[in-house]
């Protein structure tokens, strides 16, 4: 059995409920009180993955960064060596759609040279009738980046091991991919 | 001389396969850097430089130890960014700032431009 290894950047405006859905996976708790994250916080969560014959594990080490203006100069060189990215806006805030594009291309700037991809997730979906971006203009955007589409509501679970289980395909299948590059 | 321990396995690919000049057998990561692997030389030798073949690496260190009990290791060597070859070998060499005789030698990949480095063969001058 083998362990695969992934330093997942977990970025976007503050409010998204990025800390939530991190801690909802990893801890399956939910807090319904506003809690700045401050710089970053640093979280594991392990994916088994069936793979024929044999077992493997990814271990995505979730960099939650903080979304706020006034981390900024913190957090910038915490974007850097990463494996995947998880970009995620709240559909009820068309301003953290629009502003994933931003955080990308920072993303992009501290790991150049490398080729990352990774998971667009849309947050909050049970917030029904206040949705103001669309499935469709989610899937678009994660579409033009080369990124997978995700709809997940933290609040009531749904969804919400999606994203996280495709990040671990994609990085098992890198894995593949190089070794099968290698000749073995 | 054999590996004493590496920080990535894979069943598939044994670290030992560094030190073979077999260039189809490798040791891979298995992702995040650093990663390190430690070679036993069998004995004190003095070693001048480490060559070796990879692929997907960025930077790497040698740490150096003149005892056998691990304990005192110290940076003797470094490597400027390897160039970025997307799916080629890397051929490089270090030579270390401290020629002498060592009894372990670290070989670390401190960052790689690719998720999983492979490294092919190691071979101490």
């Amino acid at each position: 059995m083998s362990i695969l290894r992934a330093r997942v950047i977990v970025a976007g405006e503050p409010t998204v409920g990025k800390t939530c859905l991190v801690n909802q996976v990893c801890k399956q708790s939910f807090n319904h009180n506003y809690m700045m994250t401050q710089g970053c916080e640093y979280n594991i969560k392990e994916i088994p993955l069936e793979t024929g014959k044999s077992y493997q594990r990814v271990e995505l080490h979730l960099i939650d960064i903080a979304g706020q203006n006034i981390f900024k100069e913190i957090t910038f060189e915490l974007l850097g060596k990463a494996n995947l990215i998880m970009l995620v806006y709240d559909v009820t805030n068309p301003d953290t759609f629009h502003l994933l594009r931003q955080w990308l291309e920072g993303i992009r700037q501290q790991n150049q040279g490398r080729a990352l991809t990774g998971v667009v997730v849309a947050n909050k979906i049970d917030l029904e009738n206040r949705v103001a971006v669309g499935p469709a203009d989610g899937a678009a955007f994660a579409k033009s980046i080369g990124f997978e589409f995700f709809e997940v509501s933290t609040l009531q679970g749904k969804n919400i091991d999606d994203p996280f289980k495709c990040l671990a395909d994609i990085f098992y299948r890198r894995y593949q991919e190089k070794v099968a590059s290698l000749g073995a | 001389m054999e590996v004493k321990c590496a920080t990535s396995f894979d069943e598939r690919f044994d670290p030992n396969n560094v030190l073979n000049k077999d260039p189809n057998k490798f040791w891979i990561t298995t992702g995040l850097y650093p990663q390190e692997i430690l070679i036993d030389l069998g004995g004190t030798k003095p070693v001048n430089e480490v060559k070796f073949i990879v692929s997907g690496a960025r930077k790497i260190v040698i740490e150096g130890c003149k005892t056998t009990n691990a304990s005192e290791f110290k940076k003797v060597g470094e490597s400027k960014d390897l160039a970025n070859k997307p799916g080629q070998r890397q051929t490089d060499s270090v030579k270390l700032s401290e020629p002498a005789p060592y009894c372990l030698l670290k070989f670390v990949i401190v960052d790689g431009w690719e998720d999983f480095t492979s490294v092919h063969f190691i071979e101490f001058v």
